[in-house]
C-alpha cells in the first residue's frame, strides 16, 4: 500500500463539534426508530449523519447531531445506547468526494485509518461522498492520515487544508434552513433495483480486513452502489453493508470469500436501492422523520438507511421498490425519478 | 460538433454529481470543483463555457467569485449561473438577493431546482 500512487479525489471536508451515538433497539415491528427522528424532529434537533440497520428483530442506529443539541437529544434514548458510560461521544464527521463508487476509496481509507489507529465510529456512502464518523480526539491525525492515500485539489498537505479551514465555521454555523413547505423539495430521487446486498459481521478489529475486500474488489468487484458500516450489539462487532449490481455478485462473492476464514462471516441478499439530496438536507431537522413515516404507512421495510452530506441513500428488497419511489414522491416534492442501471 | 465545457462549483458533492449528470445526459462536458479557490483555480487551468456557481461556499463564496470574473477582461463573458438556497425560504442567513444580484451574474437561481429547469437556463446562455 505504501508504494501505491495517491488517489487523486476532489476534495474532503470535516464538520466537527458533534456527538455520536449508537444505539439498539430489539424486538420492533413495523417502522424502526420512527418515534426517536419524531422526537427529535419535534425538538428541532437536526442530524446531519444517520446510520439504520435492520437485522432481523434488531434495528441497529448510529446517530451523530450538533453538540448545541446534546440536551435536546440525549434525553430521548438513554435506556437504548451501546457507548461505553452510555454517554454520546465527541467525535467529526470527515467526508472525502467524489468516490466514483469505487471500492478502492473506502478500502485505502480503511486501511489508512488502521496503521493510523483510529477506529471510526461508523461510515457511509451518500451518491458521491464517502463519510466517516472519527472520535473528536482523532480529528487531526485522521486529517494527516488521509494525504497518504489520496491526493487532493487544491490541498497539497494538511497545512494547506488546515489554513482553508479559517473563517470558514462562522460560514456554516450561521445558516440554518427552516423551510414551511408542506413537502420538502428534493433534486431528483435515482434508484436501482438490480444489486446485491453484501452483510460482513466482523470484530471491530478485522476492519483492516474489510478495507483490504474493498480494494480487491475494484477490478472486477462492479461499482459500489452502497456502503454502510453499523454498529451491532455487543458494540464490540460491526456489519459492513456493500451492495454492488448483481451481474458483480461472483466477483464480489470471491473477494469475500478469500477472506472468511479470518474471522468473519458473511450474508448476501437481493436489494434495491433509493438515494436522493435536496437543498439543506445536511443542516435542516426532520427530513427523516418524514422518510420513516412514509414507508410506515406504506408498510415498507427498510434494509438499511444511511443519511449523510446533504443526501438520503437506502435499501429495501427489490419487489418493495416500486412502492418505496412512490411513498418517497408522496412525502417529498420530487422533480425527477430516475431508474439507474445497475 | 464541439461539446460545451461547463464548470460546477459547489461544496455540496452529491449536488455536484446531480447537476453532472444532468449535463452530461445532454452531451456536454463537466468540470467540477468543491470551493470558490479550486473554481477560481480550474477556470484558469481551462475556460470554460459556461460556470454554474453555488453561492455558500468556503475559502471563496459564489457572489465574489462571480463579481471577479465579472470584472476582468479575459473572463467577463464567460456567462455565470448562480444557485443558491438563499432566499425567503432561509430566514436566517448573512447572504441576500441584494447581493446576488449586484454581482452581475447572467441568472440567478433559487434552490431547489429541477435539472430541467437548470438545462432550460443553461442552454439559452450558450
Amino acid at each position: 500500500m505504501g508504494t501505491c500512487a495517491p488517489l487523486s479525489l476532489g476534495g474532503f471536508k470535516i464538520l466537527d463539534q458533534v456527538l455520536w451515538t449508537p444505539l439498539a433497539e430489539n424486538g420492533l415491528d413495523g417502522s424502526p426508530g420512527r418515534e426517536f427522528c419524531s422526537l427529535l424532529s419535534t425538538r428541532e434537533v437536526n442530524l446531519p449523519f444517520l446510520t439504520l440497520e435492520r437485522s432481523g428483530p434488531q434495528t441497529c442506529w448510529n446517530i451523530v447531531f450538533g453538540s448545541q443539541d446534546a440536551s435536546h437529544a440525549g434525553a430521548i434514548f438513554p435506556d437504548h445506547i451501546l457507548c461505553e458510560g452510555g454517554a454520546p461521544m465527541p467525535g467529526a464527521v470527515l467526508s472525502l468526494f467524489p468516490h466514483r463508487n469505487d471500492p478502492i476509496v473506502a478500502g485505502r481509507l480503511i486501511q489508512a485509518f488502521a496503521r493510523a489507529g483510529i477506529w471510526p465510529y461508523v461510515l457511509a456512502y451518500s451518491p458521491s461522498a464517502l463519510s466517516v464518523v472519527v472520535p473528536a480526539a482523532a480529528v487531526a491525525q485522521a486529517t494527516e492520515a488521509i494525504f497518504g492515500p489520496f491526493c487532493f485539489g487544491t490541498f497539497h498537505t494538511p497545512v494547506d487544508w488546515r489554513l482553508a479551514q479559517q473563517g470558514k465555521e462562522a460560514l456554516f454555523k450561521e445558516v440554518v434552513a427552516s423551510f414551511s413547505e408542506k413537502r420538502p423539495k428534493v433534486y431528483g430521487l435515482r434508484w436501482s433495483d438490480n444489486l446485491r446486498l453484501f452483510i460482513l459481521d466482523l470484530e471491530k478489529a478485522t476492519m483492516p480486513l474489510a478495507g483490504r475486500i474493498l480494494e480487491a474488489l475494484a477490478p472486477s468487484g462492479g461499482p459500489l452502489h452502497f456502503l454502510m458500516s453499523s454498529l451491532s450489539d455487543p458494540a464490540s462487532r460491526t456489519r459492513l453493508l456493500i451492495a454492488v449490481p448483481e451481474e458483480a455478485r461472483f466477483a464480489c462473492s470471491a473477494a469475500i470469500g478469500r477472506g472468511a476464514d479470518q474471522g468473519f462471516s458473511a450474508t448476501s441478499r437481493p436489494a434495491a436501492l433509493f438515494t436522493m439530496n435536496g437543498p439543506h438536507f445536511g443542516d435542516r431537522f426532520g427530513i427523516t422523520s418524514i422518510l420513516l413515516q412514509g414507508f410506515e404507512e406504506a408498510g415498507l421495510h427498510l434494509i438499511a438507511l444511511n443519511c449523510s452530506v446533504a443526501s438520503i441513500t437506502g435499501l429495501v428488497a427489490p419487489e418493495e421498490a416500486d412502492r418505496a419511489v412512490s411513498a418517497i414522491t408522496h412525502c417529498f416534492e420530487v422533480p425527477a425519478v430516475i431508474k439507474l442501471s445497475a | 460538433m464541439a461539446k460545451h465545457y461547463i464548470l460546477v462549483v459547489d461544496d455540496d458533492p452529491d449536488l455536484v454529481e446531480t447537476v453532472a449528470m444532468m449535463l452530461e445526459s445532454k452531451g456536454c462536458e463537466v468540470g467540477r470543483a468543491y470551493d470558490g479557490v479550486e473554481g477560481e483555480e480550474s477556470i484558469k487551468q481551462r475556460r470554460p463555457d459556461l460556470v454554474i456557481l453555488d453561492v455558500m461556499m468556503p475559502r471563496k463564496d459564489g457572489y465574489v467569485l462571480c463579481a471577479e470574473l465579472k470584472s476582468k477582461d479575459e473572463t467577463k463573458d464567460i456567462p455565470v449561473v448562480l444557485l443558491t438556497a438563499v432566499g425567503e425560504a432561509v430566514p436566517t442567513t448573512t447572504y441576500t438577493h441584494r447581493d446576488g444580484m449586484s454581482t452581475e451574474a447572467d441568472d440567478y437561481i433559487p434552490k431547489p431546482i429541477d435539472t430541467e429547469g437548470l438545462w432550460k437556463v443553461v442552454s439559452g446562455l450558450l
